[in-house]
């Protein structure tokens, strides 16, 4: 049967319609055409009457004969010409191509190009035809160049190369065009088919293909000689010597020659006993029987202390090399690596080795075992430790008051007594008014007596101190063994016996001891245990009012003497005397003053003590409740204060973590700062009129803050002054100046807040403050005054940075829109310093507006954006209030259409909602934040994909946080689930970047979103459920292909690094350093105003690594970081339980 | 030097330029090869200096401080023998104004209701001018510098005036990224790196390097040899531009343009892939303009260095395109390298 079909068109319709049925187009024919275009197909398939009709309606007739030159053909789709693409051909990297040969002789030509232009996955077959040879290279991801030779077939001498790309299995089209059908094309398995254009179809067995190295025969330039191995020449003796090094290096040890142990027992008389505390020392002898003593400074946060040692010779630790000392100001010469100089110096770990210097800078290696160092404090406790038992006795003894003069026989010899006048006016008072101490009240419950008497027993349970370590560590263990919360009756009962053990211990475990025994009182307040407190504070002090008043008048306390006073006031106030009530002002301003030295429990509970005293002063304790919320939300528990030390460190030997941390700090440091000065001076990432100098010395001081948060006190300091130098070298008169030594100013201070161990997060202190209005007043109205210029670029960096201001985020245009009133008013807002001025005015703009306008619900939301981190500087009752508004607000403000509604809209709803959410926990109002939580997931419903993530990601990224902090975790669970379902759909990790991998600036924001998530799910621990989220985000920063905005790509950045902060702290260094070691200098660029000053993205990418480093929850641990969490939840919860009682019972 | 003729370079036919081509280009040759003495390692910039002087586009040296950007301008301006009046050079910063660059308003025309500056002496009076630091100029200075590269105009009391400007080098450390500078960036189609030559070149480098500041203090100028003038410059543009414009016959009658008759095919459609090529897989924008003007510097560059027909050496100007440091420095390998050199 001869099918005429009149034309191409008609016969692509049959075909493709099924007209002609599928079985039978995909059957071998006989073809011709005729000059007119008619087609004639010769089948053996049947063709049923359906079909046949069908074929009648379009015109196919039958036929007796065909219309020209036949050609057999395997299926009627090569009747179908090739169409030729629209544009250049678009392959990817990994696409293969087949390029066919017209001559063997072509293939060396066109091999060599391709490994020129660097592709070498080629392999080849040679195929033959009778004479005819063609060449099949079958190359992976081809040079661009080569292809568009291929297409070019004129440009081979000797031959033409095509090239054919894979359109279906086995199906290979020439370049440049598509077969309609590639995909339907049947043929026999073990053949590929190569498609010309028009419709040239050729069948070539499938078979292997020869990798092309196995024919490249690559010619050396030159002959290859064979070199003979010399007889290695002997080896170089260099003689090591000390040569003079930094003459500024501060001591760390020192060894005495001659009457060493004189000179130490000189020291330890006329030394405070801090400066021993943070001595070792050994005794060794020389081979020639010299007696040495070695001073060493023991393992410290602290400073090495300065020491004038007559004789000594001070030395310093070289390179870090922990047992490695040479003489203070000298270096050894030549430099040798430090694997080297340890493996020749100190290659014992044991052994503590010191150069003593000789003549010309030689030197002798003298050493000692590490063993032979004990801590100078305990051999001073050995001398006086002949006298222990008669002091324990003493201390049980309370009938006697007067033994003072007993001591003075025999024992050591006593120091001037300083305070001998005071005391006996003091023992004066108290025979006129004597108190008897208490041992147990009636009041306390049977179990707090016998846990207070347990606690009182110990202290006079006469017990090596050795015994009572060993006690401490069975009770701690036992602790953290079991189950359950802070607040199990399990745990609560071991407080007192750990509080007992400590104290136990001797002075230096004071502190650990207090934290003891806060949290015993905390929870059950019996009287043995305030005087087992006030007794471990103040051993043997009489309980009178002369005690009283000597301690109160003590002008600048410390944290101990602070703690003394609290526990005394408790003890006495258990008995109420007569002349405790006209000293209660006196105690509550001392506490007020210095309330931030006790434990946040201990300041708790003698303020609730001194509000019963004083006849339920409500507004008292609610001050005291302000104060202590406001240092909660300033700064949370503080670990050192708070938390003894063994849940601080739980699960690791001893600061086995912050060693880590600390150690890898210093090479984050070099990592960053090197990839900050790569990228600063890389053309393609920044203008050249960024101030790479000031930006690096930004850099350093934020390093020197995280440094100073580890307690790396000399490492912070020399980069405190190193940037010193170099800021302060710049001409305050024009605004790079001005910028500098100002922001110069508020890093020293918040460098110095941390070394002193006080907040860093509470806003910038009065005095810079007033500074930098000094500067905006300066500036006056003129634009571009370099005053008025510095006010905008410090703004901005207060804006931008968590360090140098957490708190106030103001907007630092303000000033140049004077044009919007409200705006204006706005920006006044935080210079309002009185906090009852600063709420009427708050409340005006928020409920009338300003001036001659309407408040409308936009007037209103801008009220509460600015206003609201405000609020906590009013007060609680303040911040409920607006508070309140929120819900409301958000309701109220008209719903924006997806155009309207821009990202900056959104990133200030975030704004408003994660504040809001953070003070409404903090503050106790867990019925607004599950209705905020539910407003933020229904607000999140309502906005478009790309800003859904963006507000996410402003809301999630600090609320986990916020909410984990003040104990909300089960509403961290929730929130994390519900943004799980809302936001990523059930879509996997894959489905995501497919969909968004297009966008790459919303790719971003979704790799945030789930860089937050990850983040929520490690602080949970759930490391491994985050880390392929983790891997992915590592893999986008340092290898990614999706072009992102250099401001989307920093954001992805911090957002990556805050996410590794809160997993473990080893892998977190590692990945962090990684990070700055393989990072593209070119992907962050820097293109803002404040860009001649400092590099903006730089240095958020810097500041949120430092912040993640010095996170509690990489220093501390997972689990130090639960238990204080746990415990800032707990304190919280009774604050607002006590305030709560007080109330009810007074009727206020 | 050869002696001033008295008809002016644009008054020449082509015919009267036809008679001078060949002594023209050997001139210009010898200019280019002579100067290189006094360099090291800076005959490829000069190369381009001398194509784009002769093609009248705008040619930007860009290279870290120190690298004889300057110098090299300068000891061309010295070897074309060109009177001060006709050069100008200035090392632009923000905050040059205007009027340092095109002159000061004329405060006594200024009495008079007319806004003219005072222009002698500053570029709307020069024909080759050498800008420093040219990226560091402000917007006034941009908006300026674009009309007269664009328009060969500059206006007086609102009334545009041709400017004599025929070469313009520029010199810069760093390319910026700015959007704003982006068109002034797209007017230079050649971009070429002053690199240092210590590494490479030490003692040469010291060598020249003090016989230049020998030169300097004895005030004398070796290089101004007179080989050729600013005037055989000019002639030779206007003789390419006439044979660019000439439409001859082919053996069988038919029209053939310069294209046709100076740019094989083989290497045109090179051209094509080459440029295809660097477009899709290096991601170097080309705008059509700077393809046009490629066209005119690839034929300039033939013409100079063999005579005529263009050839695939010449497709090595290429590798001058980049747009940014890395783009610079990438083409400079992957140019040669498709053309097989490597």
């Amino acid at each position: 049967m001869i099918l005429l079909f009149p034309n191409l068109d008609t016969f692509r319709l049959a075909v493709t319609s099924g007209t002609v049925p599928p079985e039978m187009a995909l059957s071998p024919a006989v073809v011709s055409r005729d000059d007119g275009g008619r087609i004639f197909v010769e089948t053996n398939a049947k063709l049923s009457k359906k079909g046949k009709d069908a074929l009648d309606r379009l015109k196919v007739l039958g036929s007796k004969r065909h219309g020209g030159a036949v050609e057999k053909v395997a299926s009627w789709l090569q009747v179908l010409p090739l169409t030729p693409d629209a544009g250049p051909p678009q392959l990817s990297t990994q696409a293969p191509v087949l390029f066919e040969l017209s001559s063997p002789e072509l293939l060396p030509g066109l091999v060599a190009e391709m490994l020129r232009l660097g592709n070498d996955r080629q392999s080849y077959r040679t195929l033959t035809d009778g004479d005819d040879q063609r060449v099949l290279l079958r190359v992976i991801g081809p040079p661009y160049y080569t292809l568009l030779r291929a297409i070019d077939k004129l440009s081979f001498a000797g031959g033409t190369v095509r090239a054919y790309t894979e359109q279906a299995p086995r199906v290979w089209v020439e370049l440049g065009f598509s077969h309609p059908f590639a995909k339907q094309i049947k043929f026999d398995d073990g053949q590929i088919v190569l498609i010309r254009p028009p419709h040239e179809w050729a069948y070539l067995p499938d078979a292997g293909y020869q990798d092309v190295y196995d024919v490249l025969n690559f010619t050396l330039p030159n002959a290859a000689s064979e070199w003979v191995e010399a007889p290695t020449p002997a080896r170089i003796t260099v003689p090591l010597k000390l040569a003079a090094g930094n003459a500024t290096d501060m001591a760390e040890m020192w060894v005495l020659r001659g009457g060493g142990i004189a000179q130490l027992d000189a020291l330890v008389r006329d030394s405070d006993d801090r400066l021993t505390e943070q001595l070792r020392f050994a005794v060794g002898a020389s081979p020639d029987g010299e007696e040495v003593v070695i001073l060493g400074v023991a393992p410290s946060k602290k400073e090495p202390p300065v020491m004038a040692l007559d004789g000594a010779v001070a030395f310093k630790s070289y390179w870090r090399i922990p047992n490695l000392f040479l003489p203070v100001g000298t270096r050894l010469h030549p430099t040798v690596r430090r694997d080297v100089v340890t493996k020749l110096l100190a290659e014992d770990r044991d052994r503590r080795v010191w150069l003593f210097p000789g003549a010309d800078g030689s030197f002798v290696p003298e050493a000692i075992s590490e063993n032979a160092f004990r801590p100078l404090g305990d051999w001073v406790e050995y001398v006086i430790g002949a006298s222990a038992t008669d002091l324990r006795e003493w201390i049980a003894a309370t009938e006697f008051d007067f033994e003072s003069f007993i001591c003075t026989d025999g024992g050591p010899k006593p120091k001037p007594d300083r305070e001998k006048p005071e005391r006996e006016k003091r023992e004066k008072d108290e025979r006129e008014t004597p108190v008897t101490k208490p041992i147990a009240t009636k009041t306390a419950g049977k179990k707090s007596t016998t846990n207070a008497a347990a606690a009182v027993e110990s202290l006079t349970t006469a017990r090596p101190p050795s015994a009572w370590k060993v006690r401490c560590d069975e009770l701690e263990r036992e602790f953290r063994d079991r189950d359950g919360p802070l607040d199990s009756p399990e745990r609560l009962e071991l407080w007192p016996q750990l509080a007992a053990a400590n104290a136990a211990m001797g002075d230096d475990r004071k502190g650990e001891a207090a934290i003891c025994w806060v949290n015993a009182l905390w929870n059950q307040p019996a009287a043995g245990l305030i005087d087992g407190w006030a007794d471990c504070e103040t051993p043997n002090a009489p309980r009178t009012a002369a005690e009283l008043d000597a301690r109160l008048a003590v002008p600048s306390p410390t944290p101990s003497q602070v703690r003394a006073l609290a526990s005394l006031f408790l003890a006495v106030a258990q008995g109420t005397p007569d002349w405790l009530k006209p000293r209660l002002p006196a105690v509550q301003k001392f506490l007020e003053a210095h309330e931030t030295k006790l434990p946040v429990r201990g300041a708790w509970l003698a303020a609730v003590r001194l509000a019963q005293l004083s006849g339920t002063d409500v507004l008292g304790l609610a001050r005291v409740r302000d104060r202590v919320l406001g240092r909660l939300l300033e700064r949370g528990l503080s670990a050192e204060q708070d938390l003894p030390t063994f849940l601080r460190f739980a699960g690791l030997k001893n600061s086995e973590r912050l060693r880590v941390v600390r150690e890898r700090m210093v090479d984050l440091h070099r990592a960053a700062r090197k990839w900050a000065e790569q990228s600063l001076q890389s053309p393609a990432s920044v203008p050249t009129q960024v101030d790479s100098v000031c930006t690096l010395a930004y850099l350093d001081l934020m390093f020197a803050f995280g440094l100073a948060k580890l307690g790396e006190g000399a490492a912070a300091r020399a980069i405190v002054e190193s940037a010193q130098k170099t800021l302060g070298g710049i001409k305050t008169a024009d605004t790079k100046g001005i910028v500098a030594n100002y922001l110069f100013k508020v890093f020293r201070s918040r460098i110095d807040d941390a070394l002193a161990d006080k907040p860093t997060i509470g806003p910038l202190s009065r005095e810079l403050l007033d500074e930098l209005e000094a500067i905006n007043a300066t500036g006056g109205k003129a634009a571009n005054d370099p005053h008025k210029l510095a006010y905008y670029v410090i703004s901005r960096m207060r804006q931008q940075s968590e360090i140098v201001d957490p708190q106030e985020k103001n907007d630092p245009y303000a000033d140049w829109q004077k044009q919007d009133e409200l705006k204006k008013e706005l920006a006044e807002l935080p210079r309002l310093k009185d906090a009852a001025t600063l709420r009427k005015r708050v409340l005006e703009l928020f409920k009338v507006g300003v001036r001659g306008q309407q408040s409308t619900p936009e007037t209103r939301f801008a009220v509460l954006h600015q206003a609201l981190p405000l609020t906590p500087r009013v007060g609680q009752d303040f911040v409920v209030e607006m508070l309140r508004h929120v819900p409301a607000l958000f309701q109220a403000m008209p719903p924006s259409s997806p155009g309207q509604a821009t990202e900056e809209q959104a990133k200030k709803e975030g704004a408003i909602l994660e504040r809001a959410l953070f003070l409404a926990a903090h503050y106790d109002q867990n019925d607004l934040v599950q209705s905020l939580v539910d407003q933020f997931i229904a607000h999140v419903r309502k906005k478009p994909d790309e800003q859904r993530f963006v507000l996410v990601n402003i809301v999630a990224g600090r609320s986990l946080k916020s909410l984990r902090k003040v104990g909300l975790r089960d509403e961290v669970d929730k929130l994390l689930r519900r943004m799980q379902d809302e936001i990523l759909k059930g879509k996997t990790l894959g489905q995501l970047k497919a969909q968004y991998a297009a966008k790459g600036d919303v790719w971003a924001e979704v790799l945030q979103t789930l860089l937050n998530l990850a983040a929520g799910w490690q602080t949970f621990g759930l490391h491994d459920q985050a880390e392929p989220i983790l891997a992915a985000a590592r893999e986008e920063i340092l290898t990614g292909q999706v072009k992102m905005g250099a401001q989307k790509f920093a954001s992805l950045g911090r957002t990556y690094v805050a996410a590794v902060g809160q997993g473990p702290a080893d892998s977190g260094m590692l990945r962090l350093i990684e990070l700055f070691q393989k990072l593209d200098p070119a992907r962050i660029t820097n293109r803002f105003t404040s860009a001649p000053y400092y590099s903006r993205l730089h240095l958020n990418l810097i500041e949120s690594t430092v912040l993640a480093v010095v996170s509690d929850d990489f220093a501390l641990g997972q689990s130090g970081k639960q238990w204080l969490d746990e415990d800032e939840q707990l304190v919280r919860k009774r604050i607002h339980r006590d305030m709560r009682d007080l109330v009810k019972r007074t009727g206020v | 030097m050869p002696p001033k003729s008295d008809t002016a370079v644009e008054d020449l036919s082509l015919n009267d330029l036809q008679a001078e081509a060949d002594g023209l280009r050997t001139r210009i040759n010898r200019f280019r090869q002579s100067l290189g003495r006094f360099f090291v390692q800076k005959q490829e910039i000069l190369d381009l200096m001398v194509v784009a002087a002769v093609a009248q586009e705008p040619l930007l040296i860009v290279g870290p401080p120190g690298t004889a950007k300057s110098d090299i301008v300068l000891k061309f301006k010295d070897a074309l023998g060109l009177d001060e009046g006709d050069y100008f050079e200035y090392m632009l910063t923000r905050f040059t104004e205007p009027s340092e660059i095109i002159g000061a308003i004329d405060i006594g025309e200024l009495r008079e209701g007319r806004y003219i500056r005072r222009k002698a002496g500053k570029l709307p009076t020069a024909k080759l001018v050498f800008l420093d630091e040219i990226f560091k100029s402000n917007s006034a200075i941009l908006n300026i510098l674009l009309t007269i590269i664009n328009e060969k105009k500059f206006y007086q009391d609102g009334v545009p005036e041709p400017v004599p400007l025929r070469v313009l080098f520029a010199a810069t450390n760093e390319i910026p990224e700015q959007g704003e500078l982006a068109a002034l960036k797209d007017r230079f189609v050649l971009k070429v790196m002053s690199r240092p030559v210590q590494d490479a070149f030490f003692p040469e480098l010291i060598d020249a390097g003090l016989r230049g500041e020998a030169y300097k203090g004895l005030n004398q100028k070796p290089w101004a040899e007179g080989h050729c003038s600013l005037d055989d410059l000019m002639k030779a543009n206007r003789y390419l531009t006439y044979l660019f414009a000439r439409r001859t016959a082919d053996a069988k009658g038919e029209e053939v343009t310069d294209r046709q008759l100076f740019f094989p095919d083989d290497v045109f459609r090179e051209f094509q892939r080459l440029v295809k090529t660097l477009v899709r897989e290096d991601r170097i924008f080309i705008s059509d303009r700077k393809l046009v003007k490629l066209y005119k510097l690839l034929r300039v560059r033939a013409w100079l260095f063999s005579g005529g027909t263009v050839s695939r050496d010449d497709l090595r100007l290429l590798a001058y395109l980049g747009e940014t440091h890395q783009e610079i420095e990438q083409l400079r390998e992957k140019v040669p390298q498709l053309l097989g050199d490597v």
